[in-house]
């Protein structure tokens, strides 16, 4: 038996055929390297009506095949028989990785006073991946770099320079090339202090929570702690809905005397006091939620992050 | 019997198959979860014609399908059998 990929050019029952008990179906077959053009094989006895059904596939679908076939006689005749015919998907480039998305941010303890730590993570279906490669560029399009993540990996850390604004996305790599690159986010990460502490302590939590004065919406109750005492801290969230938005960034809050402080932040649209609903194209469902919020402190030059999500309207 | 979403890459018969009287189906398949790529398995006997349709309009409508199987051998030989196969909507 000789291994081919072919084109199906005809195929069919012929009920005066005598290679097979009924029924007899013969298939044309041109092979895609040049071997043989237009040349017929019968379907080996038992899997004459499976054959015919892959061949009438690949035929509507104008696919080819692989064919496991013996070598056609000069002349092609007599016809040779076909043993082994498989429809195929060919590969393609692997799907664009989906749901991109920040973890979380810290001051690279190892790294110079103005580097920063970033980890992102995302999903999508395994597509047979020898790697990603998360892309990421300055607003002003001056600098640009990449790294790469392992097959498998839902996720990977990459260091960063404060001072700038990032957009950032990632893409799927597999033999055949690299995918659509996946949805895009922004960061815009302060600069850091020139003297960083030698242990940060300032923590940061978000969580969707009921509104005070309004329980029947929701909104996204931010709490740091551990700051410096009465300090001024600068708050802002990437709000990931339908695509990615922000950074937000929400009025300077004080903290308090233990250096804790709390923030609310309630969505964009000044009609909606609340994150629900999220306006949507009619028929459409609400879309999952995601939030990651920088908060940064002014005098303690502490940054630390947090993320909330996924949450959906509706969904409790 | 393991429950998977792949997808499918090939499918088709062959005659000089053995693990079930004919027809041998013969598929190989992708697990999305990345368990396994490009492995083959058999159509378990009775469901060969049933399966090879679904796989087809898999593969022809770009949809996963959720499999039952016997989990596959290391290094894909012998293959296992299929004694469940699926086409989801997603």
């Amino acid at each position: 038996m000789v291994w081919y990929v072919c084109t199906v050019n005809q195929v069919g029952p012929a009920s005066d055929g005598t290679e097979t008990p009924a029924p007899v179906v013969y298939i044309n077959l041109t092979e895609t390297g040049g071997a043989f053009e237009n040349v017929w094989f019968y379907a080996a006895n038992g899997i004459q009506r499976q054959l015919l059904e892959v061949g009438t596939s690949a035929i509507a679908q104008g696919r080819d095949v692989a064919v496991g076939a013996v070598e056609p006689n000069p002349g092609n005749s007599p016809y040779t028989e076909v043993s082994r015919f498989y429809g195929f998907v060919p590969p393609v480039v692997p799907l664009a990785p989906v749901d991109f998305h920040l973890r979380s941010l810290i001051s690279a303890p190892m790294g110079g006073p103005n580097q920063f730590t970033l980890a992102v993570g995302w999903d999508g279906d395994y597509d047979s991946e020898v790697s990603f490669e998360i892309n990421w560029k300055t607003l002003d399009g001056l600098l640009t770099e990449s790294q790469s993540a392992a097959p498998n990996s839902d996720g990977a850390t990459i260091t960063l320079n404060g001072g700038f604004t990032y957009e950032l996305s990632v893409v799927a790599v597999n033999s055949v090339g690299k995918s659509a690159p996946s949805n895009t986010v922004t960061i815009a990460i302060p600069a850091g202090p020139p003297d960083p502490p030698q242990v940060s302590y300032a923590q940061l939590s978000a969580a969707v929570a009921p509104l005070l004065h309004d329980a029947s919406n929701v909104g996204l109750l931010i709490k740091g702690s551990k700051f410096a005492a009465n300090e001024t801290v600068a708050v802002a969230l990437q709000w990931t809905a339908f695509g990615s938005t922000g950074p937000h960034v929400l009025a300077p809050v004080t903290a308090d005397s233990s250096g804790a402080f709390e923030a609310w932040f309630t969505g964009v649209d000044p009609n909606i006091n609340g994150l629900c609903p999220v306006l949507v194209p009619p028929g459409q469902p609400q879309p999952a939620q995601r939030f990651f919020v920088c908060a940064s402190g002014q005098s303690s030059r502490q940054t630390v992050s947090a993320s909330a999500g996924p949450f959906t309207c509706g969904l409790g | 019997m393991a429950w998977v979403t792949c997808k499918v890459n090939e499918v088709g018969p062959a005659s000089d198959g053995t693990e079930t009287p004919a027809p041998v189906i013969y598929i190989n398949l992708t697990d999305i979860a990345g368990s396994f790529a490009n492995y083959w398995f058999f159509i378990e006997d009775g469901i060969q014609n049933e399966a090879l349709a679904v796989a087809i309009a898999a593969m022809n409508y770009t949809k996963k399908v959720v499999v039952g199987l016997d989990p596959p051998n290391a290094g894909n030989t012998p293959y296992t059998g299929i004694s469940r196969l699926y086409l989801q909507t997603s």
